[in-house]
Parts: structure tokens; C-alpha cells; sequence
């Protein structure tokens, strides 16, 4: 229609990881025309913004990420890759790209996503279509989307997608970060003391074991990160694929140190690449080329 | 880049109602309703009352109009009433066995003779007629001229009269002129009309 | 434009729901409006035609109301022409009644041609003084000229002709 032009839309785009990441883009003619990005504690909180902003604009689209672990990517539209690999084809709702290759998610899991929330959620994305829409080199390359409770992985070989996996992210035990706080301290002071009490060689030991705690402190999730593609690259190789991977990119959201690479590159021979994407802005150009 | 500087507008909700906007439509309302009331609709209540006027005034007229004919027409009528005898005697064509009948009672006809016609009065017809009898007296001489008043026929008795004495009678010669309306046909036909 | 969504968004309004119900307002309340305009204009219409209709009529009947008036009119002269008539029917009579009322007992009229302006008597007097005496002087009051002419009857009587002329101011066409 001719008013297309002074219709003013506002898209939403949030997810949960630890916290609530919200952006809200206004566009008006194809053009957006503001944004804004907030970051919520509580449910509530999120709720009550949007709300809001529905109530103030009634074209206003929201959409997230479904981040549950039954969800993945089929290398074909039809039922019968999905009985091969043994998916209920009955219980996923399946979104078909070019008719060459399809995400797939469980039907409860979409349910219950919209049940969490006490608004209407209009747009729901499998993990893997942001990792899709963001892939450019698509021959035998991993994509690791990093979130801070999740790793996404997801395998092209010959322009498509081949395999999928999510894990998620263990909580990392309180009673050992707050003994590490202590030891920071203590080694500010032992160090102080040390230069005096060269003989202390126990203390030295001590320290040297603390320094490798802190190590272990902010590398853990990198490991994790490391594990989960080693794993998966077995898996790969084994019933996938006998392409070999010729490159891994690293897609960050949780503020992991660049060095990734060369860990990834030290430990299995394959170049790395780290690139920061704003997620937030992709879930909404999805929607936003829906409309 | 131009710096458009937006004019922030308070949004005000009481029990919901977002106040500023629902009294910006109210007054959107009220100024749509007085305009329209001003230019569409006072105009067309004018245009409305300028016609009724001269409606009535018309009626009026023509109700007056009718009155008036109504009453020409009633004088008329009453006029044709009052005057059958002579109207319907202006319309008689002469019968000369009619008037032989009715000359019998004051004289005996010996001949009639029809001579001219011409035009009377425009609208009249006048035929002349030459008339030979036998009276017995004078009288009825003066009996048939008294007659000719009640007779159906619009007859003028004029001169040349002639009285000849005879043996038993005497013998009478004199002119009659008949009067009757001329365009009897067209007259016959308005008669039709009314 | 791919879609990547598992959901498909349903319609969003492009009006609140409190802005539709306004702008529906507004749109009725123009509508009756306008309408109530058309039919005030209508109306008029309706009032011009029939205003129209009215005035032609007037007219018409204006012009029966003079014919009406002229067949008045009519009457009354064919009423006066009747009645024209009669009288000089009447005076007709009356001219001879009184002119044959004249004529004294001794004398007897053998004809009598009365015209216009013109009497010519013939009839027989015992004597001419009867004559003299007794009909002439009424006839000459009557007439401007008189014309006698006796012829001796055997018997010693005498058969008069008498021309008596009148001028006429009379013209035919009364």
C-alpha cells in the first residue's frame, strides 16, 4: 500500500543468556530511524518494556532465539532425511531454505518458549538460521557462536549446512572463585614478602600453584570451547564427512579473549578466525527482511 | 546531517486512557463537526429555507390564481344559467317548417323567401327572409311580434311591411331577419372542451 | 527474503484500537453530515421543481381565467344583442300599432306600406275634410313630408294616397 511509506514499525529483538539483551529498532520507510539496547535482570523487567512499547505501537514485532537442545539442521527438506536421523518428524516444526537443506526445532519446545513470555513472541529462530544468515564461506568451515550459558556449533561442507550442536555451559562453583579472590590477595601480599623471605619455598609453590588456578580461571571456558569442537570434529569426521575442515570462526558474544585462535590453531592444526557479532541486530534483520 | 528536533509530547494515562491523544481526536472532532456545520451544511439549510419561501410564496399565488378562476368560472356558469334562452336561441339554424308552425297560430304563410346573408357584429349571422301571409287583423300582427320575444329562434321583424286588405284578410308582407352566432362548429367544439 | 522463522506473525493493526474507534467515529459522523446536506439539498431540488410546476400552473390557469372572462364577455354581448332586438321588435310594433291606431273610424285603409323612413297609406275617407281633420294633422306631427293625392270614387268618397317621409337617422347596421 501507498501508506507503507509513513508506517513506523518497531522491532524487537531479545534473548536470556544469564541476562536479558533487549534491542528495539523503530524503522519508517525501509530506514531505521532509532535504536535502543537494554539489558534486564528480571523477566518482569523485559516484560513490562514491552508491554509498553506494544501498547505505544501496535506494529511492533518481536523476536528471539530458541535455545533449547533439541533443535538442529537437516541437509534436506524431505521426511525422509528426518526418519534417518531418527527425528520425530511429527513433533518439529521444520523451516526449509532453498529447498536444499532445513532447521529443524521441537514443536514443545516453540510452545513452551511463547508460554514463558507474557507477550506475543512473533518471530521464534533456531540458533543455527543466525549462525546462516551471518555464514559467508560455506565449504568446509565450523561456525562457534559463543553465548555465555551456550556453544553453538555448525558444520558447512559444499555451501550446506551439515551438522549442529548445542551445548550448554555448567555453572562454575562459587566456593572455589571466592578461595581464588583470597588467594589474589594473599599474593599481593606474599609477593611483597617474598623478595625478604627468599628461603620460603613453600610459599613460592604456593604461589606458583595459585598462578596456575588463574590461569585455569579465565581459560575455562576457552577449554570448553576447545572440548566441545575436538568432540565434534570426531563425531564429524566419523559419520558426516570425509572432507577435512579448513577453517573455524569463532562468532563471539560473551566477551572471550581473541587468543581463542591461536589456542584453537596450537591444539588442532585448523586456522581460526574471530569475528564479534551483534546478534541482537541479526535476529531483527531476519525479521525485518520477513516483512 | 539535519538535526530535527522532536517535540516531545507527554504520554498521560489515566486508567489506561492515553488522555493527550483521546482530547487531541475529541478536539479533531469538534473542529471537523463546526466546519462542516459551517460550510456544508448552513449553506444547504439556506439554499433549503430560500427555496421553501418561494415555495409558499408561489402556493399562495396559485392558490389565489385558483380562487379567482374558480370564481370566474361559477359567474360563468351561473351567466350560461340565466341566459339558456338567448344562448341556445343564437344557436338555432333556421328552420322555415319551425317557423311556418309557429307563425300559424297569428298568420297564415303563404311563402317564405330566404334572400341574403351577411355578418353581424362579427360574430353574428344574419339571414334575411321575406315573408307572405294572411292576417286577420292587425292584432295578430302585434301578437306574433309580441311572440317573437319567448320564440326560439332570434328573430327581428323590420321594414318593408306591407299590409294589403283583402276580401277576408289581409294580406301581410314583411321582412324577418334571423340572428344567429357565426363559427357554430368551433363554438360547438369549445362547448365540448369546457 | 528468506524466512527463517518458525512462527509466522500474525496481522498487526496499523491504527490503535482507541485511534480506529475515532477515526470510525469521525468518518460516521462526516457521513451523516454529508448526508443530511444531500437531503437538505435534495430537498430543495424537490421545492425548486415543484415551485416550478406550481408557477406553470398559475399560468395556466391565469390564461383559462381569461378566457373564462372573455366567454363572459361574449355573453353579455350576445345578451345585449338580444335584448337589442327585442326592443326594436317592440318599437317596430309599437310604431305601427300607433300609426294604424291613428286612423279614425270613418277611414278604411286598403294598404299599408310602411318602411324606413317611408309610409305610403292608400284607403278610402268618406271626405277629404274627414281626412284633413282627422289624419292629417297627427301624420304630419309624426312626418316631415306629406304627400296627399284624392281620387274621386263614384260613390262621392274619396280614395287617398298618402306619402309620408321621415328622415332616417337610423343606419342599418343597429
Amino acid at each position: 500500500m501507498f501508506l507503507e511509506k509513513f508506517i513506523k514499525r518497531d522491532f524487537i529483538s531479545f534473548y536470556k543468556d544469564k541476562k536479558y539483551f533487549l534491542l528495539i529498532q523503530t524503522l519508517k520507510n525501509k530506514k531505521i530511524i532509532s535504536e535502543e539496547r537494554k539489558e534486564f535482570e528480571e523477566k518482569k523487567e523485559l516484560e513490562k518494556f514491552i508491554k509498553e512499547k506494544i501498547t505505544q505501537n501496535p506494529q511492533t514485532y518481536t523476536s528471539t532465539i530458541l535455545f533449547t537442545l533439541n533443535q538442529g539442521v537437516i541437509e534436506s527438506c524431505n521426511k525422509k532425511e528426518y526418519l534417518k536421523k531418527d527425528i520425530d518428524y511429527e513433533n518439529v516444526k521444520i523451516v526449509c531454505i532453498d529447498n536444499k537443506y532445513s532447521f529443524y526445532a521441537s514443536v514443545y519446545d516453540i510452545i513452551r518458549l511463547q508460554e514463558e513470555y507474557r507477550f506475543e513472541i512473533d518471530f521464534i529462530y533456531s540458533v543455527f538460521a543466525v549462525i546462516d544468515y551471518l555464514a559467508k564461506e560455506r565449504k568446509n568451515i565450523i561456525y562457534v557462536l559463543v553465548f555465555k550459558s551456550y556453544i553453538i556449533l555448525l558444520t558447512y561442507e559444499n555451501f550446506i549446512p551439515k551438522y549442529s550442536d548445542i551445548k550448554e555451559i555448567e555453572e562454575k562453583d562459587e566456593i572455589d572463585e571466592i578461595e581464588e579472590i583470597d588467594d589474589l590477595d594473599l599474593i599481593d601480599d606474599s609477593l611483597d614478602s617474598s623478595i625478604e623471605n627468599i628461603e620460603d619455598i613453600d610459599e613460592i609453590e604456593e604461589i606458583e600453584n595459585i598462578e596456575e588456578k588463574l590461569n585455569n580461571l579465565t581459560t575455562g571456558i576457552e577449554v570448553e570451547i576447545l572440548n566441545f569442537i575436538k568432540t565434534s570434529l570426531k563425531e564429524y569426521y566419523k559419520n558426516y564427512s570425509n572432507e577435512f575442515i579448513e577453517k573455524i570462526i569463532i562468532l563471539d558474544t560473551a566477551g572471550i579473549d581473541v587468543a581463542i585462535t591461536n589456542l584453537i590453531e596450537d591444539e588442532i592444526l585448523i586456522p581460526a578466525e574471530y569475528q564479534n557479532p551483534d546478534i541482537l541486530q541479526i535476529i531483527n534483520r531476519l525479521s525485518i527482511e520477513s516483512i | 546531517m539535519k538535526l530535527i528536533k522532536k517535540i516531545k509530547i507527554p504520554r498521560v494515562y489515566i486508567y489506561g486512557i492515553d488522555v493527550i491523544k483521546n482530547f487531541l481526536f475529541f478536539t479533531l472532532y469538534i473542529i471537523i463537526t463546526l466546519i462542516t456545520i459551517a460550510f456544508i451544511i448552513a449553506p444547504s439549510i439556506k439554499t433549503f429555507k430560500k427555496n421553501q419561501a418561494l415555495y409558499f410564496e408561489t402556493k399562495q399565488n396559485y392558490l389565489y390564481i385558483k380562487t379567482q378562476y374558480n370564481q370566474t368560472l361559477k359567474e360563468l356558469n351561473e351567466l350560461k344559467k340565466q341566459n339558456t334562452h338567448i344562448l341556445t336561441a343564437f344557436r338555432r339554424e333556421f328552420d322555415i317548417q319551425n317557423f311556418k308552425k309557429f307563425a300559424s297560430s297569428f298568420m297564415q304563410i303563404e311563402k317564405i323567401k330566404k334572400d341574403k346573408t351577411s355578418v353581424y357584429k362579427q360574430n353574428f349571422i344574419k339571414t334575411i327572409y321575406y315573408i307572405n301571409a294572411n292576417i286577420k287583423s292587425p292584432q295578430d300582427f302585434y301578437n306574433f311580434a309580441d311572440a317573437l320575444k319567448k320564440y326560439k329562434y332570434v328573430i327581428r321583424v323590420y321594414f318593408p311591411i306591407d299590409f294589403e286588405k283583402n276580401k277576408n284578410s289581409i294580406e301581410l308582407k314583411l321582412k324577418i331577419e334571423h340572428y344567429r352566432l357565426k363559427n357554430l362548429n368551433a363554438l360547438k367544439a369549445e362547448e365540448k372542451a369546457h | 527474503m528468506r524466512v527463517y522463522s518458525f512462527k509466522i506473525p500474525k496481522k498487526k493493526p496499523i491504527f490503535k484500537e482507541d485511534t480506529k474507534l475515532w477515526l470510525i467515529f469521525i468518518a460516521i459522523s462526516l457521513l451523516l453530515y454529508i448526508s443530511f446536506s444531500l437531503f437538505l439539498t435534495f430537498k430543495a431540488y424537490i421545492l425548486k421543481k415543484e415551485t416550478k410546476e406550481l408557477n406553470k400552473k398559475a399560468y395556466e390557469l391565469k390564461l383559462k381565467t381569461m378566457q373564462l372572462n372573455e366567454e363572459k364577455e361574449f355573453i353579455y354581448i350576445q345578451k345585449s344583442v338580444f335584448e337589442n332586438i327585442m326592443i326594436k321588435n317592440d318599437l317596430t310594433k309599437q310604431q305601427i300599432k300607433n300609426l294604424l291606431d291613428l286612423i279614425p273610424d270613418p277611414i278604411t285603409l286598403e294598404k299599408f306600406y310602411i318602411d324606413k323612413n317611408k309610409l305610403t297609406i292608400y284607403g278610402i275617407t268618406p271626405t277629404k275634410d274627414v281626412y284633413n281633420l282627422l289624419m292629417l294633422p297627427p301624420l304630419e306631427s309624426i312626418f316631415e313630408k306629406t304627400v296627399t293625392t284624392f281620387y274621386k270614387l263614384p260613390n262621392g268618397w274619396y280614395r287617398f294616397k298618402s306619402q309620408n317621409y321621415i328622415q332616417s337617422e337610423e343606419n342599418e347596421t343597429y
